[in-house]
C-alpha cells in the first residue's frame, strides 16, 4: 500500500541504546518493511532495508534511542532537555511488542480514566474514579499537543512511593507515535520525572512500545524501576490486545468519548488534520 | 413462512452461560458477547464497548449490568444502554451510548441469536427451533470450514459408523439443521446437528444423539471419535483445495457505527422530550403533592434510583424533580412537588394548575446522583429530599445490599409517601428534631454504619452541610459522601433562554433555560447527529451564520471559537439574544 507522507517521512525508534551489543546485527520491521540494523565494533549505528536492495536508511541516535526513517523527515527532533540534566538517571524500561496499532498504544498512554480499573492499587483506586477537568493546549509553533493540570489520586504512583498521593501529570504528544509524560517525582516533589513512549509501527496492527525514563531517584536499582513500569505495561497489554478493531477509528461515529477523554479527542482530531491514515480504521 | 426464522442460529449451549460469566460467540463474522442477567434475560451484544472498542468478554457480568474492563463503564441488561461512567460519575451518560444489541433467546438447551430480527425491549421474541434435541448432548465441535461444506459431510455421518447397515440412513435437512437416522444390527441410531456459521470459514457443530446401548460416557466418546474423524476429512479437503486461511476470513471486520446503532436500539430515548399524562395526584404530606405521570401506551423509560426529570411546568419554566419509583416500576413516573413559599411559580403552578388528565412535557430522566454499584449505603433525607432517597432505599433493599434510611421531617404530618416507606425495612424516622438532636442522630447513624459505607444525602442546604461535616469527623472519606442539592438550587437557572433561527427555512423558536440547543433542535424535528453530548467528539458541529455563540465544548480550537462561525449545540449556548444556524 502507498503510505502517506505524514507517516512515511517520520523518525521511528527501533532500539534502546543500552539494549544493543556492539558488533551484533538485528532485524525488525518498520511500516511493514524489513529492516536490518546494529552498531559496528566502534559503536556507530546504521540501518538498511533487508529486502535485498540493501538501501541505507537515515538514522539518528538521541534520547538514549536509535531512530530510523524510511522517508525524508523535514522537521528537527522534538526538544527534551531533561535528558541532558546531569543528576537524572536515564534508562530504558523495556520494549514491548503489542498486537494493536501504535496509535491505540499512544492513546492508552494519554488516558487516566482507566487507572482505577486496569492499574488498581497502583496508579488509581476505586472509588476515586472521577477525572478532574484539565486543559488541552495546542502548541501551534511546534505542532504538539499538551494536556496540563492533570491530577489523579494514586495509591502507588511509582516504585519509590510510600503512600497515596494526588499525582500531577502533564501529557505531551510530539509526533503521531511519540508521547511524553511528566509526572511529579516521588523523590523530589519540586521536579518532574519524564516517561517517554516512543512507538515503532511494525505494521498497521502490530507495534513495539519503547519506554524510556529520565528520573530523579538515587535509591532504586534499574531493575526495580523497570519492574514497576513493566507491571503497568503488563496490565495494559490485556486491554491493548483486545481492541476490536486493533486500528484506531478517527470517525467519531464508531467510538464515543466523554469529557474525561478531551486529550484523546484532541489527539484523534490532530491525527485527522495531519492526514494520518496508516494504523487507523477505515470502514469497508 | 416467516423469513426472519431463517436468520436464527444457535451460538452457545445454555450451560455455556454460567452465572455472572460473559461468553464469547461468533455469528457471520460478528463477535458476540453473550451473558445472562440474574433475572434470566439473555443478552447478545456486539463484542465491543462503544467507548474504545475493547471486548466486552473481558468485562464483568454483575447480574444486572455488564461492566467494561477498561474504564469501568456499565451497560444495563436488555437495551444495552450505558448507565454509569466512573470518570464523570456526576454526569449522566448520553442516551446514544448503547451497546449494539441483537435479538436472543433460549430454547431447547441452546442460546439462539439473530443478527437481523428486531428484538423488543421486553425481550419477547417469537422463535422456536423446529427440532427438539435428542436426549444426549454432544460436545460442540469447531470445524475450520464453511457451513455448506460441513453440512454436506455431516449428511454422510452414518458412513463413518462401521456397524451401519448400508443404505439404511434417512436424512432430514433444513437449512442449518440436520437429522440423521440409520440402522445397525443392534438397533436404530439417530443424531441431530445444529450448525452455527461463526464466519465464512468456521462452523460450530452442536449435536445431540440417542443412547445406543452403551452407557452415556461410551456413547459420548463414540460420537466424539466419529465427529473428529469426519472433521479431519473436511479440513484436509479444504486446505488442499486452497481455500483462504482462517485469519483472512476473520480480518474482514464489520463494525456497526454507534450513532446508527443508537437510533436502532432505542427509538424512544432518541426523543429526549416525552409527553406524559397526569394519571393521579394526591396530597402525600402537609405541603407535598405527589403526581403519577403515565407514559404513552406501552412505553417504558429506563433510569436508576437517584434520577430526576426536567419538568416543563404549566407556566413555562423548567424545574427538576426526583423520581420516587421503585425498581421495575418503569411504565409511569412518580414525583413529589413541595410548595415552596418563595416559589417563582414553578412548583406553585404545578400545585394549583396541574390536574388529572392534563398533559405534561418532561425530559427523559437524567441521573446526577447515582448509587455506587454493588455497595450498600447510609441514606439521609431531609424534607422533600426524601424523593430520590426513597428510590435508592427501595433499590438497595431489592438488591439485598445493606442500608439504613434516615428520614428527617418536621412532624408526622410532613412525612411523605408513607405507603412506600412502610415497605422499607431499613427506615428510621426522625420527626421534630432540634439541630443538636439531628446532629446526634447523624453521628449515631455513621457510627452504626462504619467508615467504609457510602453516604447519600438529599435535602436543604443546612442538612447537607451538617452531614458532610459529621462524615468527616467520623472518618468517612469525602469521596464516599454523595449529595444532591435540591431542585431550585441547581445551576440550570443560570442559563438564559435565547432564540434560534434556522437559516434555510427561516423557522424561529426559543431554547429554554435548562434544555440544550441540540435537544431543542431535535424536539423541533431538525435532523442532527449527536454522540457524546458533552462537547468532546465533534459529531454535532453546526455552522453559525449570525449571533455570538457561548462555547462550552473542548473540541473546537481557539481560532474556531473566536471566529463565531460554528459551535457544538450539545453543550454550547448563545451570548446574543438570537443565534442563526446554518441548518
Amino acid at each position: 500500500m502507498e503510505i502517506e507522507a505524514a507517516v512515511w517521512n517520520e523518525w521511528y525508534p527501533v532500539a534502546v541504546e543500552a539494549d544493543l551489543k556492539n558488533g551484533s546485527q538485528y532485524r525488525t520491521r518498520v511500516l511493514g518493511c524489513e529492516i536490518a540494523y546494529g552498531r559496528d565494533a566502534d559503536g556507530v549505528f546504521s540501518a538498511r532495508l533487508a529486502d535485498g536492495s540493501g538501501t541505507s536508511c537515515r538514522t539518528q541516535t538521541c534520547y538514549h534511542t536509535h531512530w530510523i526513517s524510511l522517508g525524508e523527515p523535514d522537521k528537527g527532533f522534538f526538544a527534551l532537555p531533561e535528558f541532558n540534566e546531569s543528576d537524572r538517571r536515564v534508562l530504558g524500561l523495556g520494549s514491548m511488542q503489542i498486537h494493536a496499532s501504535g496509535l491505540r498504544v499512544v492513546e492508552n498512554f494519554l488516558d487516566m480514566a482507566h487507572f482505577p480499573y486496569v492499574h488498581g492499587g497502583l496508579l488509581g483506586e476505586v472509588p476515586h474514579t472521577d477525572v478532574k477537568p484539565y486543559q488541552v493546549v495546542l502548541d501551534k509553533e511546534n505542532d504538539e499537543i499538551f494536556a496540563n493540570d492533570c491530577s489523579f489520586y494514586q495509591p502507588m504512583a511509582g516504585a519509590a512511593a510510600t503512600g497515596g498521593i494526588d499525582a500531577q501529570y502533564i501529557y505531551r504528544v510530539v509526533r503521531p507515535l511519540a508521547s511524553i509524560l511528566y509526572k511529579t517525582s516521588v523523590s523530589d516533589s519540586t521536579r518532574r520525572d519524564v516517561i517517554c513512549l516512543f512507538t515503532q509501527p511494525l505494521s498497521e496492527d502490530w507495534c513495539v512500545a519503547h519506554l524510556l525514563l529520565a528520573c530523579i531517584d538515587d535509591v532504586h536499582t534499574d531493575s526495580e524501576l523497570r519492574l514497576f513500569q513493566q507491571t503497568i505495561v503488563g496490565q495494559d497489554l490485556m486491554i491493548l490486545s483486545n481492541h476490536l478493531p486493533r486500528t484506531l477509528p478517527l470517525d467519531p461515529k464508531f467510538e464515543v468519548p466523554t469529557r474525561a477523554d478531551a486529550m484523546s479527542a484532541a489527539y484523534r482530531r490532530w491525527l485527522s488534520d495531519k492526514g494520518v491514515v496508516y494504523g487507523t480504521y477505515r470502514a469497508a | 413462512m416467516n423469513t426472519q426464522e431463517n436468520t436464527w442460529y444457535p451460538v452457545a449451549r445454555t450451560d455455556d452461560l454460567h452465572m455472572r460469566h460473559v461468553f464469547q460467540g461468533q455469528l457471520h463474522g460478528v463477535e458476540l458477547a453473550l451473558w445472562r442477567a440474574d433475572d434470566g434475560r439473555v443478552n447478545a451484544w456486539e463484542n465491543r464497548c462503544p467507548h474504545r472498542s475493547v471486548r466486552f468478554t473481558l468485562g464483568v457480568n454483575t447480574g444486572e449490568k455488564l461492566r467494561c474492563q477498561y474504564h469501568g463503564w456499565q451497560y444495563q441488561s436488555g437495551d444495552g444502554r450505558c448507565t454509569f461512567i466512573p470518570a464523570t460519575s456526576q454526569t449522566a451518560p448520553p442516551p446514544s451510548l448503547c451497546a449494539q444489541t441483537f435479538a436472543a433467546t433460549e430454547a431447547n438447551g441452546y442460546v439462539w441469536v439473530s443478527l437481523v430480527a428486531k428484538g423488543t425491549n421486553s425481550g419477547a421474541v417469537a422463535f422456536s427451533p423446529e427440532f427438539t434435541p435428542l436426549p444426549l448432548a454432544l460436545r460442540s465441535l469447531t470445524f475450520n470450514a464453511g457451513l455448506d461444506v460441513v453440512a454436506a459431510e455431516l449428511a454422510r455421518y452414518a458412513d463413518y459408523d462401521e456397524d451401519a447397515v448400508p443404505g439404511s440412513s434417512a436424512l432430514l435437512r433444513n437449512r442449518a439443521e440436520i437429522d440423521l437416522a440409520w440402522q445397525t444390527e443392534s438397533g436404530g441410531r439417530e443424531v441431530r446437528f445444529w450448525l452455527q456459521p461463526a464466519n465464512e470459514a468456521k462452523t460450530i457443530v452442536h449435536g445431540s444423539a440417542n443412547l445406543v446401548g452403551m452407557d452415556e460416557r461410551e456413547t459420548l466418546r463414540w460420537h466424539n471419535r466419529l465427529l473428529t474423524t469426519l472433521r479431519r476429512h473436511v479440513e484436509n479437503r479444504e486446505s488442499s483445495a486452497g481455500h483462504p486461511p482462517l485469519a483472512e476470513a476473520v480480518a474482514k471486520l464489520h463494525l456497526i457505527p454507534i450513532v446508527q446503532s443508537a437510533s436502532r436500539n432505542t427509538a424512544s430515548s432518541s426523543r429526549t422530550l416525552i409527553r406524559t399524562t397526569v394519571a393521579a395526584r394526591w396530597n402525600t404530606a402537609e405541603d407535598i403533592v405527589a403526581f403519577k405521570l403515565a407514559l404513552l401506551d406501552g412505553e417504558r423509560v429506563d433510569f436508576d434510583a437517584g434520577a430526576h426529570l426536567d419538568v416543563h411546568t404549566p407556566n413555562g419554566l423548567v424545574r427538576q424533580y426526583s423520581l420516587v419509583n421503585a425498581p421495575g416500576e418503569r411504565d409511569h413516573l412518580v414525583i413529589g412537588v413541595k410548595l415552596e413559599p418563595a416559589s417563582r411559580g414553578g412548583s406553585r403552578s404545578l400545585h394549583e394548575s396541574l390536574q388529572v388528565g392534563d398533559s405534561l412535557t418532561v425530559a427523559a430522566p437524567k441521573n446526577h446522583f447515582p448509587l455506587v454499584p454493588d455497595e450498600g449505603g447510609v441514606l439521609i433525607a431531609g424534607g422533600i429530599g426524601i424523593t430520590p432517597i426513597l428510590a435508592m432505599g427501595a433499590s438497595l433493599q431489592h438488591a439485598g445490599l445493606p442500608y439504613a434510611l434516615h428520614y428527617f421531617a418536621r412532624s408526622k404530618a410532613h412525612v411523605a409517601f408513607n405507603d412506600r416507606l412502610a415497605e422499607l425495612d431499613g427506615l428510621q424516622l426522625h420527626t421534630g428534631l432540634t439541630v443538636d438532636a439531628t446532629r446526634d442522630a447523624v453521628d449515631a447513624a455513621f457510627i452504626a454504619a462504619g467508615s467504609e459505607r457510602h453516604v447519600y444525602v438529599c435535602g436543604p442546604r443546612p442538612l447537607i452541610d451538617l452531614v458532610r461535616e459529621r462524615a468527616a469527623v467520623n472518618g468517612i472519606a469525602d469521596a464516599r459522601v454523595h449529595f444532591e442539592l435540591f431542585a431550585n438550587e441547581v445551576s440550570h437557572d443560570a442559563d438564559k433562554p435565547f432564540r434560534v433561527r434556522l437559516q434555510t427555512s427561516g423557522t424561529e423558536f426559543v431554547v429554554p433555560a435548562g434544555v440544550s440547543l441540540s435537544d431543542t433542535l431535535k424536539a423541533h424535528g431538525v435532523v442532527l447527529d449527536t454522540s457524546c453530548e458533552q462537547g468532546v467528539c465533534g459529531t454535532c458541529r453546526t455552522g453559525v451564520v449570525d449571533g455570538e455563540p457561548e462555547h462550552r465544548d473542548v473540541y473546537l480550537n481557539e481560532d474556531e471559537k473566536q471566529s463565531h462561525r460554528c459551535l457544538m449545540p450539545c453543550v454550547s449556548r448563545s451570548r446574543s439574544e438570537l443565534l442563526v444556524l446554518d441548518l
